[in-house]
């Protein structure tokens, strides 16, 4: 049944890319989790065999993170010049989300538990978990959280930021991989490839800064 | 397949080496620094594990499937505080957005604008 658990998700996964290549719109993130769900609840509903087969497949998002350091090696040289900006920004960019989160969980009233796991919510979810699980938050919660703030990030960016009168391609993809990681660096990827590289940067220099805030907690 | 290995190897030593040496950060991120350490320095080359590292990049995705599913047996956790969090996870990408976009856009153009000036050295470091 682990096989199974290993087997749907894959099928998932793949079913949910061949949409998104007919329809757009649907994003690959929700379309599969959806579908690996609906599936496994069709066949077993047997959600902690789920979870020993699912802990083979998440392994592999170790390795995948370990690989980031190739696209921030390869754009480290063009930001040089600008390295100052760059990293003020992205600096007062990832501590303005953990303190409106925090902020606006602790005036609500928030558990700890939630609130430890709403912290890392800009951070690129690979990263987002791991620092939850050095927080004490809740993994599978900070997953859920990073994901629907990237989605939230890729659909206001484009008129947000033009509202906001920010037109520099470096500070486009800045703002965009500081606030909304991977989901909002893959809505631009295809528009413009600077802003798209800008942006994969700042998603990384973001995971790396927030770790350093939350050190002390 | 080179490729592959690396990227495992430097994950393992990045996982074993922030459990051995208590630094409080992720194995994971101590992994990809010391990869890129490796990178920048010409340790690793780059054409070693630039394909490995886009495959995995690419399917990034599959990977936290499992992870979000997982997350239907916390909802009881989150009753009655839906509000704050929606209104959390709303608030922050504008927020940020605004913030970091300012600050990038207000800098670098401080920046290019002295850029210009010496564009003539600029054009010489390039070629």
């Amino acid at each position: 049944m682990t096989v199974a658990a290993i087997l749907v998700t894959i099928l998932g996964y793949a079913g949910a890319k061949r949409l998104q290549a007919r329809h757009a719109s649907f994003h690959p993130l929700l379309v599969s989790t959806c579908l690996v769900w609906l599936i496994w609840w069709g066949i077993s509903s047997d959600w902690e065999t789920y979870k020993t087969g699912g802990e083979w497949i998440s392994f592999w998002l170790g390795p995948a993170t370990v690989a980031l350091a190739v696209p921030l090696t390869k754009q480290i040289r063009s930001l040089l010049p600008i390295w100052r900006p760059v990293l003020l920004g992205v600096a007062i960019g990832c501590g303005t989300t953990l303190f409106s989160g925090w902020l606006v969980m602790w005036l609500a009233g928030g558990s700890d538990q939630l609130i430890r796991s709403i912290l890392t919510k800009s951070v690129t979810t690979p990263f987002a978990v791991e620092l939850t699980k050095t927080v004490g938050g809740i993994p599978e919660l900070a997953a859920a959280f990073t994901a629907t703030t990237g989605l939230i990030g890729a659909v206001i960016a484009r008129p947000f930021l033009k509202m906001a009168r920010i037109t520099d391609d470096w500070a486009i993809g800045m703002a965009i991989g500081t606030s909304s990681h991977a989901i909002g660096t893959a809505s631009l990827s295809g528009k413009s490839e600077a802003q798209a590289a800008a942006s994969s940067v700042a998603m990384i220099l973001s995971g790396i800064i927030t770790t350093f805030y939350l050190i002390p907690f | 397949m080179r490729g592959f290995f690396v990227l495992l190897l430097f994950y393992g030593v990045g996982v074993a080496g922030a459990k051995w040496l208590h630094i409080p950060i992720p194995g994971n991120m101590l992994g990809m620094l010391l990869l890129a350490g490796c990178l920048l320095t010409g340790m690793v080359k780059v054409e070693t594990v630039e394909k490995a590292a886009s495959f995995f990049m690419r399917h990034m995705l599959l990977f936290f499937i499992p992870i979000l599913i997982g997350v239907t047996a916390y909802f009881p956790l989150l009753k009655g505080q839906m509000s704050p969090i929606l209104f959390a996870l709303l608030l922050g990408p504008p927020l940020v957005m605004i913030v970091t976009g300012w600050i990038v856009q207000w800098g670098s153009s401080r920046l290019v604008k002295k850029d210009t000036e010496i564009e003539p050295i600029h054009k010489q470091e390039g070629a």
